[in-house]
Formats: structure tokens, C-alpha cells, sequence
């Protein structure tokens, strides 16, 4: 409690040099940690600005493939925001700007030439509330390949399976695919999200705080689901619940005010955070 | 329990305060408000019930109670418009004044002062009303006859009670008019009154007469005189009847077994031909409706069939079965009403029935009398009768104020007389007297939907398409400007666009034909293949357009886009349609072409709708929650994908309820279409003609019709109508898009 008070009574400058120190350090360690993984997404220098306002600063992370890589932090740290990056959904904000450059395998995100419609059947995004279309749960599913103009019965009824099955969701909807989507439970609409999100067989999923509309049973098949999809896709989650990002998590990273402020393996953030504002936060002393 | 002495003050009861009553004086004022939308709707329905419902009321036919003794035999009866005073024409010769309520004889003379009166037995008199006199010709045996005109001058003494003072005149003088020799009997006759003659034709034996009476008034002093010349002609029947129609086209004789001559006005035979297909039928009776033009003729089969002129494939006017009505007796006589197409026929079992010829209908049949009727007259104002039975006349009141309305008169087709086949036809009005009013609601109902398809053509892909531009692709700061723009246009009187369209759109698109058409295929095409050399501009030079904004680079570019077809119009005109598209439609393409036309009506009333549909549209797709549209792009969908998969699919309820109520618009509009249709009212596809919508027909018709006639209900169920099919429209968009948002809205 007292470190805590003596940090707040430092001078904002003073806090930024010993955040961007224990952030080389921290960054030093992730990067140690990441070591034997192979890296899905690199960031770079990323900074973003809404309008004249900067929402991230200097953001460099690494997303380890086929792991559950975790966004944790309080309201409005930028988490979210970091997160639609990865898929340039906030292109569709207006006023946006980004500098610094994301990489996907290698491959720069934000080059000129990019289309991104492509870019973002290769990178699926779940949001936090369900947002099934108003069509059947089959035609919800199979969205994503008509738009690809695949239009053969045959492929469609056979990735329409595999994927409510992959989502868990199979058994309890098979009786009724052709009902709408709307009349699913919210969970049941947040896994039907999930598998229409993999249908399209992305190599990335984005999970935008996808349990915090769902009642804690729902919450527990989605993050059952998580453990599932991790061996197939990388996955990254935002959340607002630690004991989630605790529980389904390979690698968490803890923003504050637009900075990672530590990134390692999930158990090392939890019980020995190097950071104290990373300590802070998971115990509960503010957020 | 232990009762804890620190319980908070529980005082719940209502107390008076200023808060309270605010509230409630509020709540009055909203329940008011809200009541009284409902009751004005209601009323609204309440009054054109009231209008309308007199249509639907059956013929009503009730004993008067007034009835006087008249022992001798008749040749005449008729009654003046109060329905007060009665005349007698007896056999003897007398003429005789009675005053219906009494009995009382008001006054009596004999028929003719000149002749003695042994001479003046009455064999024969025919009845006729012209303008608002009636005239009776009575034929003596002598071979001469003399027409009188009962007159009525009512008089008002000092305690206001009107009385009504009779007489007799005779518009072609006292003598009587010698129409045949003496030897030759008069059997049949009949005559036409009009301003300049009367003619006369009459039979005796197998000859007919055709006497024509030609006034000629003295330059020095008024007084007329008669100039008369006269025809005859052998003829091979002896006719039982003989008839000549108000314009004396058709002068038509016929025997007992239907066998009938058709002679032009000098006596030419145009066509003979039989009425009675079944030769052991006879002839019970035979009329012609009022202005002649119509026979009823009566058979030994209990049926009325009505006849007639109908050209025919050779150009040739010839007697047509029209249609027959059935009765349980047989009919021996028909009496027509003087100015509408109804006819009392009856038969010798005092059982009167009314029938309607046009709309083919027996509108009543009812005893009048215990015995056999000896004559029937009908009031000049169609709203009495009086029946002569067992030597007492009896006057009964009749309610018979819209005989020619049923359903289907004014939903199916009609075969009015002079037409060659059924139709539907709205002629409400005419400068000649006798015409019969034809009321068909179908031109007008057909007018009205394809003033609103047309104009629906124009309207619907352009206020959707800019609706859901506007709404998803357009700039933040742009839409804040176009949105509220487009929907004050809304405001626009209408007025001034019919105003417009009539007198500047119709003569500017008929002068440019070949431009209105090829217009919309130069602008699409145009648009398309820009917004094509725009994707491969390179970068660098469209960023200087900020996203969003691009729609202003196509202003210019469809100006330029609309003007160059009208600019090239007159050489394509030269070039394709000898220099004048109209007359190239209308001569080698066989295509009517109004003025006013379709296309003014699609693209003004068009204009008039657009706000309504892109308002509502625009709301819709803007309001079809984030969430989804993010869904979508995150599945790598492209925009458009988005728009056409998700967005319409989504915001469809609410899309369709703009159609709806831009139908609903279209429909209801009423300045428009009175100001650039034509108000034609015709039912024809044709892009190239007018129409008349019910709406434009009420604000047309409503201030020439007379209040309570037939026209003047007519309107009313016409503007119920209107109110049913905007009704119908509104309801189906509502139930449809409540079906549609429960289905996609749940979100």
C-alpha cells in the first residue's frame, strides 16, 4: 500500500522513467519466454492516435502462434484497441492513425497493398456481445465462405459441421440449423459467433472480451472452447477478468494507459509480477 | 413478535400537493389528446358512412295512404312533381284535375273544344317528357290527334300554404292535328318533342305515317305557327308497336310475334329483324326506356329483353340482345320512368316490379293492388306512384333514389347503351340531358395504381439506393447536410411540382422524346464506367478527396450526364424518328400519346416520394447496430458484401415500410396527378397516357355534383375507397415489417 502511495506522489516524469525501465526489462524477459515459440503477429513502434488524443504508445509485442496470448488491464488502457489493430478493424473508425507497423508472419499489415478483406479471413475477430446476423444458424455459419463465393452445397454442409463442432456447438443445434440464429441463448449465440468465425479456417482469432456478456456457465464452455481452439489457432483475448485471462491464457500481456506494461507466461504474471502496477492490478488495488 | 418502537414513518397515503395535481392535469391532457385523434378518425368514418350508405339502402316502395275513386276506363294518368294533383285522361275525352289527398275534382274539361263530343273518344295516348314538360298526345278515331301539356303553377297565399292551380295548354294549338284520313284508323303512336319540331309517328293497319311539325315563328309579331309535312309508307306487318327514338335515328315497328322493321328518319328501312327467336313466343308488351333508344320488349316467357342499336362488324347500326330479366308472371305492361332507366313492369296480378336496365337488376317486386292494375303512372321526380286498380287510384311513395349502384356496377364491366360491348367507364357527366351517368370505379382504381407504380418505378431504386448510400458509405459531415436537405423536400408543396410538371415537364419531355430514354441509360452506363476509371486513378490523386466525399466528383458528372441525351435528342430524333418521335409512335408504333402522360406523373409524384422512402430508409440502415456491420467486415467481407448480406437484410423491415408508406403517398396524392395526368379516365398500360386517380376524381368532381345525387354518394364511396386501399397498404406494410423485425430485430 505504501509503495503504491509513494508512486503516485513521484512526478509524472519520474513514473514514465521507471515504467520504461522495468518495460525494457519486462520486454527483455517475454522476449526470453518467447523464445521457443513461433511468433504469429510483431509489433513494432505502434502508436495510435484518435484525432489528437494517443491511445497507444510505442506498443512492441510479440503473439506467440498457436497459443492463448491474454490482454489484461483496467477500462480504457488500450487493450481493445491494440486488439483491432491486429485485424485493422480501426480503419473503420474515422480519425484514426497509426503509426509503426504490425507483421504477420513477416508480412506487414498496414502496407499499401494489403487488401484487407483478406487480411481479416486470415485474422477472425469475436466481439463482446454476440452479434449473429439476422439469418438461419446454418446460413450465420456458412457467411463467411459465401462471401468467399464458395457456393458448393457439399463444402459448405461439411465446414458448417466442422465448425459448430469445433465451437462446441454441434449437439445443440444440429435439430435445427435452419431456425435463426436469434434464437439462441446468448451463449449458444457467442459459440455460433466462434464457429462462424473459424469456418473461414483463420489462422488467427481475436477475442474481444468474449465471455463478459455471458452468465458464468456460459463463460465456462467458452473458455473450455478457448483450450480446445488453441491447439488449431492463435488466439489472442482481451479481458476484464483476471482469474480468465489466469485460467485460459498461455501469455499475458498488462497494458496501463496505452502501455504494456509487463508481458511473460501467464503463471509468471500471476505469481510474481516484476512489475509493481502489474501487482497492483492483479491483487485488486485498483482497476 | 416484538414490535420495534424506532419503525420509520410510514405514511403512505395520498396527500394534496401542486406536484400531484400537475400530474394529473397532465395525464387528463394526454388521455384528451389521444381520444380525440381516435374520435376525429372515427368520425371521419361516421360521416362517409353516412354519404355512402344511402347507395346500399334497397328500393323502398309504401302505401301513401291518399287514394280517390275513378270508376271510368283511362287512356291517361299522370301526376305533377309535388305528387299533389293528379290528371285523368278518360276514354270519353275527359280531362279531369284531381287532387290526390281529397279526391276533390279541382277542375275537368273535355279534351278538345272543338270537336263535339261524341267525337272526341281518346283510342290512343302516348306520354313523353321533355326537359322538364310532360306532354300527352291523345289520338282520336277520326285519324286526327292533339297534344296537351298539363301545367302547374303553384301559389303561395298569405298564410304560406301553396296551392296548385292546373290547366291545360296545347303547344301545337286547340284544332286537332289531322294525321291519317278517315279511313285509316290510328292504332299505334308515338312522337318527340324538341325545341324546333315534333314529329310524329303513328300506324294504321300496314302503313306507317311519319308526321313532322316544323315550327316557325313570324318576324313581325311571336306568334308561332306549325309548318307540317308528312310521310307514309307501306309496310309488310301490322305493327302492335311502334317506337321513335329522341334523336330519331331509329324509328322501329314490331308485331305480336316480334317481328320488327327499323327505319332510318325517312322512313328507309336500315334492317328488319325478329325480337323473339322462338316462334311460339308472343310479344306481352313492348316500351322503350327514356329516350327511346332502349326496347324492353315482354314475352310469354316472363322475360323482359332489352334491345339495342349496337354497330355491328359492317359498320351497320342493328337491334342487339342486351341482357334479360326474369319474372314469376307475365308482364303486360311497363311503364319507363321519364329520365332514368327504370321501368314498373307488371303483369295481371297486381304485383309490381321494378327493374334498372343498365345494371340489370329487379331492384323490387311487390303487391300494389288485390286485382289487376289498369294503369300506372310514375311522378315526373321518380319518387311516387300512382296506381289505378278496382276503379280507386292509390298513390304510393317510392324510395328509389340510386337504382343504377350496385357492387357490380362499378367493379365490372357495364354494357351501356350506344357501346358495342361491356365496359368499364367513368363518364359521370355530359352536356346533353338524357345522358346516363356511367360509373365505374375501375378506370379510376387502375388509374390511381398506375399513377403509384409509375411514379413507385421512379422513386423506390432511387430513394433506397440514396437512402442506404447515405446512410453507410457517406461521410459523417456530408450526411448531416444531405439528410435533412433531401427531407425538406419532402415539404415541397405539391402544388408547385404539379404546377411544374404540367406545364413545364409535359411539353419539355414530349419535345424530347429520344433524350427522356436514352437519359437513364447514359447516366447508369456513365456512372458505372467512372466509378470504374476512378478505382484505377492512382492514390496519390485521390487522396486529395477525402473518404466519403467522392459522391460530390459525381454531381458534375450527372449533370453533364443528363444533359448531353437532351442535347443530342433533336439529331436522334432526326436521325432515328423522321424528326418527330410523337407522331412516329403514334403513326408507325400504333402507341397513344398524351401530353401528359406516365412518365411526368413517375418522375414528379416520383420526386414527391423519394424524401419519404430515403427518410425512413436512411434511418434504417443507419440503425442497423454496429456490431453486425463489424461482424461482417471481420469475416472479410468487403463493404459491399456487407451492405447487400447484412445491412439491407437487416434494415429490410424498415425498408419495406418506406415503400409502403411511399405506396401509401402515391396513392393518396391528389395535386400531382389533378395537375399533370390529363385525368383521363382511362384503363390503359400505356407509359404514354394519362390517367385519373380516385383522388384527382373527388377534387375534380366533387364541386359540380349535386349534393345527394347518386355522383355526389358515389364520390364519397370513392374517397372511402381511397381510405380502405391506403388502409389496406398501411396495415399490410405494418404487419409485414412488425413479422420482419420480430424475425431480424431481436439484436
Amino acid at each position: 500500500m505504501s509503495d503504491v502511495n509513494t508512486a503516485n506522489a513521484e512526478t509524472q516524469s519520474e513514473q514514465d522513467i521507471v515504467i520504461k525501465t522495468s518495460l525494457a526489462s519486462d520486454k527483455m524477459d517475454a522476449i526470453n519466454e518467447l523464445a521457443d515459440e513461433t511468433i504469429a503477429f510483431t509489433a513494432d513502434k505502434l502508436n495510435l492516435f484518435y484525432g489528437d488524443s494517443q491511445a497507444l504508445n510505442d506498443i512492441d509485442i510479440q503473439i506467440p502462434e498457436k497459443k492463448v496470448t491474454a490482454f489484461i488491464g483496467p477500462s480504457g488502457c488500450g487493450k481493445s484497441t491494440l486488439l483491432r489493430c491486429f485485424n485493422r478493424m480501426n480503419d473503420l473508425i474515422d480519425d484514426v492513425t497509426i503509426k509503426g507497423d504490425i507483421k504477420l508472419y513477416g508480412q506487414d499489415i498496414y502496407e499499401r497493398n494489403v487488401d484487407v478483406a483478406a487480411l481479416r479471413r486470415k485474422v477472425g475477430m469475436v466481439f463482446q456481445k454476440p452479434n449473429p446476423f439476422p439469418k438461419t444458424i446454418y446460413e450465420n455459419v456458412a457467411y463467411g465462405l459465401r462471401i468467399q463465393g464458395i457456393k458448393s452445397k457439399r463444402v459448405i454442409d461439411e465446414i458448417v459441421e466442422k465448425s459448430l463442432k469445433g465451437a462446441a456447438l454441434w449437439d445443440e443445434v444440429k435439430d435445427r440449423l435452419n431456425q435463426s440464429a436469434l434464437g439462441l441463448s446468448g451463449g449458444q449465440q457467442q459459440r455460433l459467433v466462434i464457429a462462424r468465425a473459424i469456418a473461414i479456417q483463420p489462422s488467427v482469432l481475436l477475442l474481444d472480451e468474449p465471455a463478459s456478456a455471458l452468465d458464468p456457465i456460459s463463460t465456462l464452455k467458452i473458455e473450455e472452447l478457448i483450450n480446445d481452439l488453441k491447439n488449431e489457432f492463435t488466439i489472442v483475448i482481451v479481458t476484464h477478468n483476471m482469474q480468465q485471462a489466469a485460467r485460459v491464457s498461455d501469455y499475458t500481456a498488462f497494458m496501463y494507459m496505452g502501455d504494456i506494461i509487463e508481458f511473460t507466461d501467464t503463471k509468471t504474471i500471476f505469481t510474481t509480477p516484476k512489475n509493481q502496477q502489474t501487482e497492483d492490478y492483479i491483487t485488486g488495488r485498483y482497476g | 413478535m416484538k414490535q420495534d418502537n424506532s419503525s420509520p414513518d410510514l405514511n403512505l397515503a395520498k396527500t394534496f400537493s401542486i406536484r400531484n395535481v400537475r400530474d394529473l392535469i397532465t395525464q387528463i391532457i394526454v388521455y384528451a389528446g389521444g381520444g380525440s385523434v381516435f374520435i376525429a378518425l372515427g368520425l371521419i368514418f361516421v360521416y362517409l358512412g353516412i354519404e355512402v350508405v344511402p347507395l346500399f339502402q334497397d328500393i323502398d316502395l309504401s302505401d301513401n295512404t291518399a287514394k280517390f275513386d275513378s270508376s271510368t276506363e283511362l287512356v291517361h294518368l299522370s301526376l305533377e312533381e309535388q305528387n299533389e294533383v293528379a290528371l285523368t285522361l278518360h276514354k270519353s275525352g275527359t280531362l279531369r284535375f284531381i287532387e290526390i289527398d281529397t279526391g276533390k275534382i279541382i277542375s275537368e274539361q273535355p279534351i278538345s273544344e272543338q270537336k263535339p263530343v261524341s267525337e272526341q273518344q281518346v283510342i290512343a295516348a302516348h306520354t313523353l317528357k321533355e326537359s322538364s314538360n310532360v306532354y300527352v298526345l291523345a289520338a282520336f278515331a277520326d285519324g286526327t290527334a292533339l297534344l296537351v301539356k298539363p301545367e302547374y303553377k303553384s301559389i303561395y297565399s298569405t298564410n304560406t300554404k301553396r296551392t296548385i292551380l292546373p290547366s291545360i295548354t296545347y303547344p301545337l294549338g286547340k284544332d286537332p292535328l289531322k294525321l291519317h284520313d278517315l279511313d285509316k284508323k290510328i292504332a299505334n303512336i308515338a312522337f318527340q318533342v324538341n325545341e324546333e319540331q315534333v314529329t310524329i309517328v303513328s300506324t294504321s293497319s300496314n302503313e306507317l305515317f311519319l308526321t313532322k311539325l316544323l315550327k316557325q315563328e313570324s318576324f313581325y309579331d311571336d306568334s308561332i305557327s306549325w309548318e307540317k309535312s308528312q310521310v307514309s309508307k307501306t309496310i309488310e306487318i301490322a305493327p302492335d308497336y311502334v317506337f321513335a327514338d329522341q334523336s330519331l335515328q331509329n324509328i322501329v315497328v314490331l308485331d305480336e310475334t316480334g317481328r320488327y322493321l327499323n327505319f332510318d328518319k325517312e322512313l328507309s328501312l336500315r334492317k328488319d329483324g325478329d325480337f323473339l327467336q322462338d316462334d311460339k313466343l308472343i310479344v306481352t308488351t313492348a316500351q322503350a326506356l327514356s329516350a327511346g333508344s332502349s326496347l324492353l320488349i315482354a314475352d310469354s316467357s316472363k322475360k323482359i329483353t332489352q334491345w339495342f342499336p349496337v354497330r355491328n362488324k359492317s359498320n351497320v347500326f342493328e337491334y342487339t340482345k342486351i341482357r334479360d330479366f326474369e319474372f314469376d308472371g307475365t308482364i303486360n305492361t311497363i311503364v319507363p320512368e321519364y329520365s332514368r332507366k327504370v321501368a314498373y313492369a307488371y303483369g295481371d296480378n297486381g304485383i309490381v316490379s321494378v327493374l334498372h336496365a343498365t345494371s340489370g337488376q329487379v331492384l323490387i317486386a311487390k303487391k300494389l293492388a288485390q286485382a289487376n292494375i289498369d294503369i300506372l303512372a310514375i311522378s315526373p321526380r321518380s319518387n311516387a306512384v300512382l296506381v289505378k286498380s278496382e276503379s280507386s287510384i292509390s298513390l304510393f311513395d317510392v324510395h328509389n333514389e340510386h337504382p343504377e349502384f350496385s357492387m357490380s356496377s362499378i367493379w365490372s364491366k357495364v354494357w351501356y347503351e350506344g357501346y358495342e360491348k361491356p365496359e368499364f367507364i367513368w363518364q359521370s357527366s355530359s352536356s346533353s340531358n338524357d345522358f346516363e351517368p356511367k360509373f365505374s370505379f375501375m378506370p379510376l382504381a387502375f388509374g390511381t395504381l398506375k399513377a403509384a407504380f409509375y411514379a413507385m418505378l421512379f422513386a423506390t431504386p432511387i430513394g433506397v439506393l440514396a437512402g442506404a448510400y447515405t446512410a453507410y458509405f457517406m461521410s459523417p459531415r456530408l450526411r448531416k447536410v444531405v439528410k435533412p436537405t433531401v427531407e425538406i423536400m419532402a415539404a415541397l408543396p405539391t402544388v408547385i411540382l404539379g404546377f411544374l410538371a404540367g406545364l413545364w415537364l409535359a411539353p419539355f419531355i414530349e419535345s424530347n422524346l429520344p433524350g427522356i430514354f436514352t437519359a437513364p441509360i447514359v447516366v447508369l452506363v456513365g456512372v458505372i464506367v467512372l466509378s470504374f476509371v476512378w478505382t484505377i486513378i492512382p492514390k496519390t490523386i485521390r487522396n486529395y478527396i477525402p473518404e466519403g466525399y467522392e459522391i460530390l466528383l459525381l454531381i458534375p458528372v450527372i449533370i453533364i450526364l443528363i444533359w448531353l441525351p437532351f442535347y443530342f435528342s433533336p439529331l436522334l430524333e432526326i436521325a432515328l424518328f423522321d424528326g418527330n418521335t410523337r407522331q412516329w409512335l403514334t403513326d408507325d408504333m400504333g402507341i397513344d400519346f398524351d401530353q401528359r402522360n406516365s412518365i411526368i406523373i413517375g418522375i414528379t409524384m416520383g420526386i414527391a416520394v423519394i424524401p419519404n422512402i430515403f427518410s425512413i430508409t436512411e434511418d434504417a440502415v443507419f440503425g442497423v447496430p454496429k456490431s453486425l456491420t463489424n461482424g461482417s467486415l471481420a469475416l472479410g467481407a468487403t463493404h459491399w458484401q456487407t451492405m447487400t448480406r447484412v445491412i439491407i437484410l437487416t434494415a429490410s423491415p424498415a425498408i419495406f415500410s418506406a415503400i409502403m408508406i411511399g405506396m401509401g403517398r402515391a396513392i393518396g396524392e391528389t395535386m400531382i396527378v389533378l395537375m399533370a395526368t390529363g385525368n383521363t379516365p382511362i384503363m390503359d398500360f400505356n407509359i404514354f397516357e394519362g390517367m385519373r386517380t380516385l383522388a384527382a376524381n373527388i377534387a375534380v368532381e366533387m364541386p359540380e355534383a349535386e349534393v345527394g345525387s347518386t355522383h355526389f354518394r358515389l364520390l364519397f364511396l370513392s374517397a372511402f375507397t381511397l381510405f380502405i386501399l391506403t388502409f389496406i397498404f398501411n396495415t399490410m406494410s405494418e404487419i409485414i415489417s412488425t413479422r420482419l423485425r420480430n424475425k431480424y430485430s431481436n439484436l
